[in-house]
């Protein structure tokens, strides 16, 4: 078991193998194998039981997994397509979890992507930044300034000259 | 978080919360920013990117700098090309005057775009044909109404209904000069505008336009619409969106075929004039400066002309055809237009034309 300390001093046993979904970590014990107590100093209890939330459940899916393919191989003369089916419902299974997890509000997610960045976790920086794209997607200027409570900066000049540029993006 | 769906409305509501920080979201490191908007699916929504530039200076800024090199894209240009400069690449067509078509059309429907193409370079003259509108706050909405407007626009339009007029290209500038004035001045109380008004008018075939001389500047605005043709400055291209290298390689003689051009997929943007049907491509040549094309265009030491690069500053580019660089079989049309045309700038920016091969015997 590892412990991870947050910046805010809640302390979070984990098994090493959830750890080590953060590349950071994982260097960490590669580096020094007696550390038991990691203390992460820009990440706060409540986004680091979120992340340790994402982690554990993509360990345990990823052991479910290479467990359900051996005991295929145990048991010998398995049909193929048995653990490749298996294998498709899991995946699917957990980009659904995904997509729930990362159901979140904007504050969350800024901190998600910082936390996930800082960790160096990246199937949960993917997961974060797609969503936060997904967020921007299909909107206009005026709504992408709505939505992240953007100033409008330009001088009205500038703002034509911008629309002049790509007069199409605008109609 | 109540900004996520507040609209951009001025009830009090929005009037606090625009006081409020941006979210945090827009506060994120560049680098992470940067990952966040690759993400957006621009190849299905080519407003995106450029909707997001006019957002606020940050974003501009962010999308304008160069493309960082872990960036995953669809090729991978020289760190100098600007994110915003590969994306109107991929969707912005050059428009039959960066194509270089009006240029060579000297016998066709075009007329005088040879003796007027290269003064396209010239700051000064364009401007009386467009005065600035009087309140700033207008200014978005007329910039948006004639987006891609200029006064080649309006000479080349003008050309195809009446050559004598605009054969003299000082003349029709000092014309366009005067004609700015007799805005704030009713037309019909100066005697020298409305001889010209009507000048104008029989020359463009639309004498249902010389009653409305009070506003000479809705009624030329409604002529350029009557004559409109299609567009001629770079625009939203049709077809699809993408960029490969096999069209690039089928472009180029085979000995150039260690160059990485690459161009829109056939036929990019087809514009039907009146005489043939021109498919226009753009496309940007990778590592430029190594390529072959480059040296042997160097090397030749000419086939530089006047014409404006429709996707950076350059205002000088190559015609690759008369520096042999165009596939051997691509040859004339009995005018002696080329049945392909095709020019690159100083930084590898193509653009060119297909025209429908000619049918011998």
């Amino acid at each position: 078991m590892i412990t991870l300390t947050s910046s805010d001093g809640v302390q979070f046993d984990v098994r090493e193998a959830v750890a080590k979904e953060s590349q950071i970590i994982r260097d960490m014990i590669q580096d020094d194998c007696v550390i038991t107590n990691i203390p992460l100093a820009n990440v706060n209890h409540k986004i680091l039981s979120i992340v340790l939330e994402y982690c554990q459940m993509h360990v345990d899916k990823t052991e479910m997994e290479v467990n359900a393919s051996k005991h295929q191989t145990t048991t010998g003369e398995g049909s193929s397509s048995v653990p490749v089916a298996l294998k498709v419902s899991s995946n699917k299974n957990l980009n659904d979890w995904d997509k729930e997890f990362i159901n979140v509000d904007l504050d969350t997610l800024y901190d998600l992507i910082l936390a996930a960045n800082y960790l160096n976790i990246s199937g949960l920086l993917n997961l974060t930044t797609q969503a936060a794209a997904d967020i921007i997607k299909g909107k206009t200027t005026e709504e992408i300034r709505a939505t992240f409570n953007i100033k409008n900066d330009f001088t009205p000049e500038e703002e034509a000259a911008i629309r002049k540029e790509n007069p199409w993006a605008f109609e | 978080m109540t900004t996520a769906t507040s609209p951009p409305l001025p009830n009090p509501s929005t009037a606090t919360s625009s006081v409020d920080p941006p979210s945090l979201i827009y506060l994120l490191p560049e680098d992470l920013l940067l990952k966040i908007l690759t993400l957006l699916p621009s190849a299905t929504d080519p407003r995106q990117l450029p909707r997001l530039s006019g957002v606020s200076r940050r974003l501009r800024h962010l999308l304008r700098s160069p493309l960082p090199s872990s960036l995953p894209l669809p090729l991978s240009p020289s760190p100098s090309v600007p994110y915003h400069t590969l994306h109107k690449l991929t969707v912005c067509c050059p428009g039959l005057l960066h194509a270089g078509v009006l240029l060579h059309n000297q016998s066709s429907d075009f007329g005088l775009s040879l003796d007027i193409g290269p003064d396209l370079s010239l700051p000064s003259p364009p401007l009386p044909s467009l005065p600035p509108p009087p309140h700033t706050n207008t200014a978005v909405a007329t910039v948006t109404s004639t987006p891609t407007w200029s006064l080649f626009d309006d000479l080349y339009l003008d050309s195809s209904y009446d050559m004598s007029e605009t054969q003299d290209y000082a003349a029709h500038i000092s014309d366009s000069a005067n004609l700015t004035p007799s805005e704030t001045i009713p037309a019909d109380t100066d005697p020298v505008d409305s001889t010209k008004e009507q000048l104008d008018c029989s020359s463009s075939n639309q004498p249902q336009n010389c009653t409305d001389t009070s506003s000479p500047k809705r009624r030329k605005k409604h002529g350029r619409r009557k004559r409109w043709m299609g567009p001629t400055s770079s625009h939203l291209a049709t077809g699809n969106w993408s960029l490969s290298r096999e069209q690039g390689s089928k472009l180029l003689a085979s000995r150039f075929r260690g160059d990485s051009l690459y161009i829109c997929d056939w036929p990019g943007c087809v514009h039907q004039e009146e005489k043939r049907k021109y498919m226009l491509f753009r496309g940007v040549f990778e590592d430029f400066k190594k390529s072959r094309v480059w040296k042997t265009i160097g090397d030749s030491k000419r086939g530089k002309i006047k014409l404006n690069c429709a996707y950076c500053t350059c205002n000088e580019m190559w015609d690759l055809h008369s520096a042999f660089c165009l596939r051997g079989f691509i040859g004339f049309h009995e005018d002696g237009e080329p049945v392909v045309r095709a020019f690159v700038c100083d930084n590898g920016h193509v653009s060119g034309a297909w025209t429908e091969r000619p049918m011998y015997g």
